[in-house]
């Protein structure tokens, strides 16, 4: 079997996922008064994706031209994931601003961006920007410095 | 059964009239024209941003922004498409054709004209196509039953699955994705918990809006990100002098004008169809009928205005099926229902009958956000062309701040961040193997709806499964959905 070939990786992937949820899915409780459990959507919805994966391994056999799997540049998307995880988890602790300032500064410099004056202006205006935009217009409060006991 | 039809209006009008409803709608049209237009972002990305502030808004002014960056977005694909060759959106492919080369010949004023001309005349058409025909189909829809909407959801879900990607196959099992992540949290009818795997954060279920905001504005961070250092080479047409075409051509062109706006409302009503089948088949058409189609592609209005007024025309037209049977005429109003339904408002029917106020403030809203776009694009046509020299670099962390804030804003959790960051991340793998993203966004929007419609009607004719086709209607849809997956398949 080709796995190199995307359609066929894909439906291997549909598989994959779908065998799980079947056995996730008859651990879920069932009320004896029920003639359907819960687990009867999603185990349709398990069905399809089985059908679609064995539709989509067939389909890439079958076709002579293979589809390449597409080419993914991890050393490019791995740093923003990681500083996008990072921000959600540092802004608990230290608050919107700070961790905004933080993000967009690391963002912008792994995206490339090397002038000193864009790299400072942009993370501050954007960071306070936003924080008073939506306190003042939206009355959501972001999690603020406040929260951690400082400045109160 | 009545519907209050022509009374609601007066009142919707002067409700719609007021100050903060006329502020926002402008707001919502300049972020949706800001978005539209700038690189890599789409009005399904705008909507899907802002729809968590609308959380905390009044439903009229939450309705008037969101429609206002609808109306903008949809119109401001149009802008790359003629300043840079590149639509802002697959919608406003069509206009790429005649668009760019008639600002290489030094009138992109007057291209970007036309094209906010037609785009506001298609929107604005397809705005009373909705206060007529939405009325006629909801009365239809009263005698949905719980086959009913299971069909109807249904045919919407393949509907989608078969024209969002290259693959139908892919497109299908995005939408079952999209249902298995509507299961997490607790058994509509039983009442019990599913997937939540002992987390107290999923027993609510996955939040629909950092689903939308992972999924359509992560992924497009996500994507950029990838393309950091590669040029694309596109020549921005700067210069950009008259804004206001002549009108006697919307004269010559009336014909070609009703016909495209046709095209455009009557394919936006079709559940999963959109702006990109619309303004082609349109453009096609115009060609196919001119005095002198070897002129389409070399810069005439014909071309801009065909493709934009029914781009423009689907916007009424996909509200249609949203707003009388509850399921989304496309991708953009797949998030809109989305947004409506954490505003309370569930789409469908009833709401026809019970709130067709809030219905009328929204066709109001439309007509007035169409007006609004049409001032915006004349009066801004010089500025564009400095959106789109906004750098990615710059604007990207900013989309993806608002995106975690958003995603953060709705129930004040980092759980719900995070998922932000999660589903986007997933998303955007699923993206590159050649899953389209709104099948999935839909079964996580239709698939609490499917699943208790189809569990009460197996229960209540002890599990026979004929129960969706004994009716004449659920019949019928769900042959219909046969017939289109066919024809889908066929195609290719």
């Amino acid at each position: 079997m080709n796995c190199k070939d995307q359609d066929v990786f894909s439906g291997g992937l549909l598989i994959l996922f779908a065998l799980p949820g079947y056995f996730c899915a008859a651990q879920i409780e069932n009320l004896k008064v029920s003639k359907l459990s819960g687990a009867f959507f999603p185990d349709v919805c398990f069905t399809v994706m089985l059908v679609c994966g064995l539709i989509l391994i067939r389909q890439g056999l079958q076709r002579e031209e293979k589809i390449p799997l597409p080419s993914i540049n991890w050393p490019k998307l791995l740093p923003v994931v990681g500083v996008l995880i990072a921000y959600v988890l540092i802004m608990e602790y230290v608050g919107f601003i700070i961790s905004t300032m933080a993000f967009m500064l690391c963002c912008m410099y792994a995206f490339g961006v090397r002038r000193k004056k864009i790299l400072l202006s942009v993370p501050i205006i954007t960071a306070f920007g936003v924080y008073y935009l939506f306190g003042k217009a939206f009355m959501i409060v972001l999690p603020g410095l406040s929260d951690l006991g400082m400045f109160q | 059964m009545e519907f209050q039809t022509f009374q609601a209006i007066p009142e919707a009008f002067l409700q719609v009239m007021s100050l903060t409803c006329l502020a926002w709608i402008a707001i919502g049209t300049i972020v949706g024209i800001l978005f539209g237009a700038a690189p890599g972002l789409t009005a399904t990305t705008a909507v899907a941003l802002f729809t968590p502030i609308t959380f905390y808004m009044p439903l009229n002014v939450s309705l008037s922004f969101l429609m206002g960056v609808y109306c903008g977005g949809f119109y401001a694909g149009s802008i790359p498409a003629i300043l840079i060759n590149t639509p802002g959106a697959p919608g406003n492919a069509a206009t790429v054709m005649d668009g760019y080369p008639m600002a290489k010949k030094g009138r992109a004023g007057e291209a970007l004209g036309h094209s906010i001309v037609a785009s506001w005349l298609g929107g604005t058409a397809s705005a009373f196509a909705l206060l007529i025909f939405a009325p006629l189909i909801a009365s239809m829809a009263l005698q949905f039953g719980a086959p009913e909407y299971f069909a109807v959801a249904v045919m919407g879900l393949v509907c989608i699955a078969g024209v969002s990607g290259k693959c139908l196959a892919k497109g299908v099992a995005g939408a079952a994705i999209g249902m298995v992540l509507g299961t997490v949290g607790m058994d509509p009818i039983d009442g019990l918990p599913r997937f939540t795997f002992g987390n107290l954060n999923l027993m609510g279920g996955i939040a629909l809006i950092p689903a939308l905001v992972g999924l359509f504005a992560i992924t497009e961070v996500l994507a950029k990100a990838e393309m950091i250092g590669v040029s694309t080479g596109e020549e921005i047409i700067c210069q950009v002098k008259r804004a206001l075409p002549p009108l006697k051509d919307y004269i010559t062109y009336k014909y070609l004008l009703i016909k495209s706006i046709v095209i455009g409302i009557v394919v936006g009503a079709i559940p999963g169809t959109g702006p990109t089948i619309a303004s082609w088949m349109s453009y096609n058409e115009a060609k196919r009928t001119s005095k002198h189609p070897e002129l389409f592609g070399t810069g005439i209005p014909e071309g801009i205005i065909a493709s934009e007024s029914s781009n423009n025309a689907v916007t009424g037209g996909a509200l249609i099926p949203l707003l009388t049977l509850g399921v989304p005429g496309d991708t953009v109003t797949a998030v809109l229902l989305g947004a409506l339904m954490i505003q309370g408002i569930t789409p469908g029917p009833m709401l026809m009958v019970e709130h067709y106020d809030i219905v009328a403030q929204l066709l109001i809203i439309l007509l007035v956000a169409n007006m609004v776009m049409l001032a915006m694009g004349l009066l801004g046509s010089k500025y564009f062309p400095y959106i789109l020299k906004i750098p990615f670099q710059v604007l990207m962390p900013i989309v993806a701040v608002l995106c975690i804030t958003g995603g953060y804003a709705v129930n004040t959790s980092f759980f719900d961040a995070m998922m932000v960051v999660v589903l986007g991340s997933c998303g955007y793998l699923l993206v590159k193997l050649g899953f389209p993203v709104a099948p999935i966004v839909l079964g996580l929007i239709l698939g609490p709806i499917i699943e208790p419609n189809m569990r009460r009607a197996l229960v209540g004719e002890d599990l026979n499964p004929l129960v969706f086709i004994s009716t004449p209607i659920s019949a019928g849809l769900i042959l219909l959905s046969f017939v289109l997956l066919y024809f889908m398949k066929r195609r290719g």
